[in-house]
């Protein structure tokens, strides 16, 4: 779990320096914005530290837009 | 809100440098083994129908950017749509293109772990992708348009010396037979080729707007000819595959790497897969960069951003955590990508896409008829 704490924070590190000149001029809207992507990012944070399966994006492409994925290519795999 | 557009411009060929990097990128690596998989020895034509069928729908989003040239990508939706339904399609784009994202990313590592550096973690190769992807974003697309070129060639140039090189160890009989199976293979290909990459070609249309003013009435000939292009390199790359593995085509991952590991001229030319992998991972690299630059484009005309770059650090940390949290195990990937990811393309996408245009079409004669000149 350290391990993966620690590949976060690294991977943090690097790509906010990118925000820190930004972050001053900032509206009180955008900040609003940016703090609705923290939430995922927490999320996502927790399973990537704990290694839960928990729902991801893809489970939700899967059991939308997959089960019509799923009939047209089994229809395609039956070959006469 | 300030338009932010015009600090940004790039010329026709640079447009198509990125188009082909898109089109041609990661495709290179990860389309002829599921291609052959599906479609078996007739894998070629189910490219070549592609190929066509990406030409339709080029000609569309074509016809859109004429009639909105200054509009980017979902953003002229809101003139077709109106305001709610455009704001639904913009959102199911962005979660497209997080898939996307995540999708290149981790086959990136999956690459790399699998082919040339079996212990180190994936997270790894992840991490560094998004890193050096955000900053490239970063720099804007008149430096992408550049560094690609560059990128590109080499890519393009390794690829071409494999074929040529491969040309020997090449047999015509593993071309046959013909529709040993019927049709359903060849259009079971088609499904998955044209989803990947052919019908992601519409979110160029968010690049669109970028070509500077006096280079614009050339964008469709370079798309058209660029498509084209794309579509023989895979065509070559395919056939190449089942003429050198033969049987095992569709059971050896990344095909133009297995095939490069296969090259021995004399005793010294041998064990150049390593400089093919880089050369191709290249081509991978170029593709998320071009798709965290469109995600953070439609992110910021989305909110209505005045700062484009303020979202970028959110955006691509959201996708490595998952890229490195989306699956379990390699089959759930390859279920995601092969079966899944084209019906996402072709729902998110191209449907709104093609609607577009009738809708666009329809009004724009309507108006002709009520207004004659």
């Amino acid at each position: 779990m350290f391990e993966y704490l620690a590949v976060i924070i690294l991977v943090g590190v690097s790509l906010f320096p990118l925000l820190i000149r930004r972050i001053k001029g900032l509206q009180r809207r955008e900040r609003w914005i940016l703090l609705l992507y923290v939430l995922p990012i927490v999320y996502l944070s927790v399973i990537f530290a704990t290694g839960n399966d928990w729902p991801n994006l893809q489970d939700l492409a899967n059991l939308s837009i997959g089960k019509l994925a799923d009939i047209l290519v089994a229809w395609l795999k039956k070959h006469p | 809100m300030k338009n932010n557009l015009e600090k940004q411009t790039i010329s026709v060929g640079q447009l198509a440098i990125l188009y082909v990097s898109f089109m041609v990128g990661s495709s290179i690596v990860y389309i002829p083994n599921p291609m052959i998989q599906f479609a078996g020895n007739m894998a070629w034509l189910s490219l070549i129908a592609s190929t066509l069928m990406a030409i339709i729908l080029l000609s569309l989003a074509l016809y859109l950017f004429r009639c909105y040239p200054d509009s980017p990508y979902p953003e002229y939706l809101n003139h077709i749509y109106g305001k709610w339904i455009s704001a639904v399609v913009a959102i199911l784009l962005m979660l497209m293109l997080y898939l996307m994202l995540s999708y290149i990313v981790l086959g990136i590592g999956n690459f790399l772990v699998n082919t040339m550096m079996v212990e180190t973690p994936m997270y790894v190769f992840n991490g560094l992708t998004l890193i050096t992807a955000a900053y490239t974003v970063h720099a804007g697309i008149e430096v992408m348009g550049r560094m690609f070129f560059l990128l590109l060639s080499s890519m393009l140039a390794f690829a071409m010396l494999i074929d040529i090189m491969a040309m020997p160890i090449a047999r015509f009989e593993t071309l046959l037979p013909l529709f040993a199976d019927g049709m359903k293979p060849v259009l079971h290909g088609i499904y998955f080729s044209f989803g990947f990459p052919f019908a992601e070609l519409f979110l160029f249309s968010a690049l669109f707007p970028f070509v500077r003013q006096e280079s614009r009435p050339s964008v469709g000939k370079w798309m058209y000819v660029m498509t084209a292009v794309s579509g023989l390199f895979l065509l070559g790359v395919v056939l190449l595959t089942i003429m050198t593995l033969g049987p095992l085509a569709a059971d050896r991952k990344f095909s133009l790497y297995s095939v490069a590991r296969l090259i021995q001229i004399g005793e010294f030319i041998s064990g150049i897969e390593a400089i093919v992998g880089i050369a191709l991972i290249a081509g991978s690299f170029m593709k998320a960069t071009i798709v965290l630059f469109i995600l953070n484009q439609v992110t910021v005309n989305f909110f209505k951003l005045k700062d484009e770059k303020v979202v970028l650090p959110f955006i691509a940390f959201m996708t490595f955590l998952m890229s490195v949290t989306m699956f379990q195990q390699e089959s759930e990937f390859s279920y995601s990508v092969n079966d899944v990811w084209p019906m996402i393309t072709l729902t998110v996408g191209i449907v709104p896409l093609i609607l577009a245009a009738v809708i666009t079409f329809m009004k724009r004669r309507i108006n002709g008829r009520k207004h004659p000149r």
